[in-house]
């Protein structure tokens, strides 16, 4: 069920990306592009929808423990995200050169697992400051998409992109919640 | 401009990925930090660029699993330019936004693989993308 459900809101993320650009543009062929997009990213998802249905079978009602990797991949999380924006903001440096650095670096440093994780949730980091205006909110923002990827560790394996798709739903969640608050 | 620099980008990560054993993260950072140092130095729209190699490095971040060959990056480079293009006022300023771009570029790649396998049978595919 909890697949389920992460796998909708990842999905909801991809579509609604290429929604909101064909409401955008207004070109012929673009709108041909944009939907035909649509059509077979719908493929490749009820595809993997299949798979994540069998894993659901597979797994049956299993519980899951918070594990000491669960606690390396929340504090990874949330610094990765707060020093990309660090970098990022208030050295200057770019959204590029940042992610790119901490990549470097988590590759370096840490196992194949956790650099991935690190390397995502860098991500974050790259938002412009009307997104994420502080420090703070990014390692908030961080912590939140930690959470989602401990959650949702099957959802979107082996496509290029995964870490992409739940770090915008995390920042999409964020701002829904900071926005609620008006903090 | 931008559909060359995301095949070359796409190229070049599942190439240090996969076949010289860098692994995805490390051959990702690569393309993206030297596209960020060097794209905004040698074209006018370099940043732009760098955005764009960035985007294709994401979705090149992929199993051989569902992706077995090179050439297919090449593909899902095309729809990464094309997708990058034409969502560039979407989700602006979003830390995840090219990731999800990258995320779409590779799915609806892995989409149309599925529908043509159905219609030609995947032995009849495999074998044009062996002789690519």
């Amino acid at each position: 069920m909890k697949r389920t459900i992460f796998f909708l809101l990842y999905s909801l993320v991809s579509i609604g990306i290429l929604i909101l650009a064909l409401m955008n543009n207004t070109l012929l062929h673009s709108r041909i592009f944009l939907l035909t997009a649509i059509l077979f990213l719908g493929v490749g998802l009820i595809n993997h929808f299949y798979e994540i249905s069998k894993l659901n079978k597979e797994s049956g009602k299993e519980k899951r423990n918070f594990a000491k990797d669960d606690l390396k991949i929340l504090i990874g999380s949330t610094l990765s995200a707060t020093i990309t924006w660090y970098i990022n903001h208030e050295m200057g440096y770019g959204a590029v050169v940042a992610n790119g650095f901490i990549g470097i670096l988590a590759a370096t440093l840490f196992t194949p697992k956790l650099a991935g994780i690190i390397y995502t949730a860098s991500f974050i980091g790259m938002s412009s400051q009307t997104i994420i205006a502080t420090m703070p909110i990014a390692g908030f923002t961080g912590f939140i998409a930690g959470m989602i990827i401990i959650l949702s560790k099957d959802i979107y394996v082996g496509f290029g992109g995964k870490g992409g798709t739940s770090m915008a739903l995390s920042t999409q969640l964020v701002r829904l919640f900071l926005s609620i608050f008006r903090i | 401009m931008v559909m060359i620099i995301s095949i070359c980008s796409a190229c070049l990560t599942y190439f240090l990925g996969l076949h010289l054993k860098k692994g995805p993260v490390l051959s990702s950072a690569i393309v993206t930090l030297s596209s960020g140092l060097l794209l905004p130095h040698f074209f006018i729209e370099g940043d732009t660029l760098a955005l764009a190699a960035t985007t294709a490095s994401y979705a090149a971040m992929v199993s051989t699993i569902k992706f077995p060959k090179l050439i297919e990056m090449v593909a899902i480079g095309c729809i990464c330019g094309i997708v990058f293009n034409l969502t560039q006022d979407v989700f602006v300023g979003v830390g995840g936004r090219l990731g999800s771009i990258a995320a779409i570029a590779g799915f609806s790649w892995f989409g149309l693989k599925q529908i043509i396998e159905k219609f030609m049978g995947k032995n009849k595919l495999t074998i044009n993308l062996l002789q690519k």
